[in-house]
């Protein structure tokens, strides 16, 4: 089963025993339940798409494993060409759902942890590479989806984990026993992991020898005895529960996020990856970081290709379409829109081999581009809410509308241009809402914002990939003042 | 005497910035070769003839095409690289076919 289906995928879920508290209650079913069910549909679209032979040239990959073919988004890149489709898969999924699709988290998961296993094993004699290619030869075969789990909760930021008043606030090796370790702690807004059959945990950041315990990485069953998860609340969600729609702005797509809790997880050694070797986990933080953000230059950009296109379409509901300053704020937003997939592109066209054969970005362009997509999307979002216009968040509701007495003072007051219904421009304007401030915002924005590191975090990296020393010596070339010495 | 299978395949690129409907033409053409007797197959590169579904003008549907089979190849509203109005693409991808297969 190199492929799943969309329904053998949604299946293979149900047949998970996950713990999963929201909004204070234990839940049975999360595949079935309104505010989870979107976001399990956009993953399922990463199955469905792979079986369309219009998309299968850019859902599908070989496997360099075993030569089969199977889902990219379990797929190590071997060249720059597997860097450039990936950015365009994410672009498709999010022009199709315009929402998270959640499983890029994992793929770029998989991606660091092969190469920097691999260097482990060459300098320290260890077997981590060969567990993790065991791990990532099931993962192709039943075409998986793995949560890549990196941020910790971190409490007080001025500390190291083993400095912490709790030390349960990174995850950590409490136990190491014959046949594997115990593990404690919580991964924090964790991306599609009740959509996730394995969990794939990696150090949330460089580790020091007295955080030793805490350079840990290891793959689980999303539904491990131990692991318990506590739902993300989205603006606007309880929408769901309504019945309707039109006002959730996007009734079959959406994203999740979880905290997801480590209550003394036992692990075999078969799946650990990394366990106390605190100097490659810089590495490992660092390249899954490149990665993730690489992802943004796709995925944020198909997202805004439905924004831009349902700015569009209100422009023209109301009427405003030829205004010169609506038809440049459309321009405005293309512009940066193709800016961001500019650099997703540009990071991957760059990349390079490591030692293990995967193919990596190049890291100063994939942290341009995520530092865009700190900014883009929010100006993306404010011009979509000008084009909108205040309706957006002032008309009426769904159930407004099909009332039978004010139902049609609805359907007269907020009608735009003759021939439009009423209900269309409603639904185009709860979208803009749903991708600008409702719960598709969680992806469009704050995670622009935060995901994949915080803007400092890419200033650091490019900081340190600059090369500003070569920029002095162009400059003292082009002065004519001598070389420094050295160069 | 049977008439020789003529095999064509249509290869699609990935589609992730579409200008044309790749779908719509690809069953229109599907449909117009399938008339003429021609076995029709979808992203398979050893067929007799290949027609290749680009989106856009990146042409990706073109990569890993082997030498030697012939090939038309539609990239946004271009057909060889010459303009074509969308709605006549599928026209002269046909008169294409005919002329590589015989079909006339």
């Amino acid at each position: 089963m190199a492929l799943m289906t969309g329904r053998e995928y949604e299946d293979s879920l149900r047949k998970l025993k996950f713990k999963v508290y929201l909004q204070g209650e234990l839940i049975d079913n999360p595949v079935d339940h309104p505010i989870i069910r979107p976001s399990m549909n956009a993953v399922k679209m990463t199955y469905e798409l792979a079986h369309d032979p219009r998309y299968e040239a850019l859902m599908t990959a070989t496997s360099h494993l075993g030569g089969e073919k199977i889902n990219r988004f379990c797929h190590l890149h071997r060249n720059t060409d597997d860097l450039v489709k990936k950015v365009k898969m994410q672009r498709l999924l999010g022009q199709k759902t315009a929402a998270c699709f959640q499983r890029c988290v994992g793929m770029d998961a998989i991606n660091a942890v092969d190469s920097v296993t691999f260097e482990m094993d060459k300098k320290l004699g260890s077997d981590y590479h060969k567990r993790f290619t065991a791990f990532l030869r099931k993962m192709q075969d039943e075409d998986l989806t793995v949560d890549g789990a990196m941020t910790d909760p971190k409490g007080d930021r001025s500390l190291p984990p083993s400095k912490q008043d709790d030390p349960d606030l990174y995850v950590r090796v409490v136990e190491k026993r014959a046949d594997g370790i115990v593990v404690r702690g919580a991964k924090a807004h964790q991306t599609g992991a009740l959509n996730s059959h394995r969990i794939l945990v990696m150090p949330t950041m460089t580790m020091g020898k007295d955080d030793a315990d805490y350079a840990v990485s290891f793959c689980a069953p999303a539904d491990a005895p131990g692991i318990f998860y506590i739902y993300g609340r989205q603006s606007c969600d309880t929408r769901k529960l309504e019945g309707g729609d039109i006002d959730v702005g996007n009734s079959t797509f959406g994203g999740h996020e979880a905290l997801m809790v480590f209550d003394d997880v036992f692990i075999p050694w078969e799946h650990v990856f990394m366990c106390g070797e605190h100097e490659f986990s810089g590495a490992l933080v660092e390249r899954f970081a490149g990665y993730h953000r690489q992802s943004y230059g796709g995925c944020k950009v198909g997202v805004g290709d439905v924004l831009i296109g349902a700015a569009a379409l209100a422009a023209e509901m109301s009427g405003a379409a030829k205004a010169s300053a609506v038809k440049d704020k459309l321009i405005e937003m293309t512009h940066l829109n193709e800016t961001l997939y500019a650099c997703g592109i540009a990071c991957s066209a760059e990349g390079y081999p490591t030692a293990s054969g995967t193919y990596l970005i190049d890291l100063l362009l994939a942290n341009v581009c995520k530092q865009n997509v700190t900014r883009f999307p929010y100006e993306i979002a404010r011009l979509a809410e000008d084009i909108a216009g205040g309706l957006m968040v002032t008309m009426p509701s769904e159930k407004d509308l099909r009332h039978p007495v004010i139902g049609p003072v609805v359907e007269k007051y907020l009608r735009g241009v003759a021939g439009v219904p009423t209900e269309h421009r409603m639904r185009v304007l709860r979208l803009i809402e749903n991708i600008t401030l409702g719960t598709a915002a969680v992806g469009y924005r704050t995670e622009s914002m935060h995901g994949a590191g915080s803007p400092q975090a890419q200033r650091i990296m490019i900081a340190r990939q600059g090369n500003i020393e070569q920029k002095k010596d162009l400059a003292r070339a082009i002065a004519g003042i001598p070389a420094a010495a050295g160069r | 005497m049977t008439e020789p299978v003529r095999h064509v395949s249509i290869v699609f690129c990935g589609g992730c910035n579409p200008r044309i409907d790749r779908g719509r033409l690809a069953g229109e053409l599907a449909r117009r070769l399938a008339a003429y007797g021609c076995e029709i197959s979808y992203n398979r590169r050893d067929a007799g003839l290949l027609i290749l579904l680009s989106g856009c003008t990146a042409d990706c549907a073109r990569a890993d095409i082997p030498a030697g089979i012939p090939c038309i190849a539609v990239a946004s509203a271009a057909v060889d690289a010459v303009g074509v109005p969308e709605a006549e693409i599928a026209a002269v991808v046909i008169a294409k076919a005919e002329n590589y297969l015989a079909l006339k």
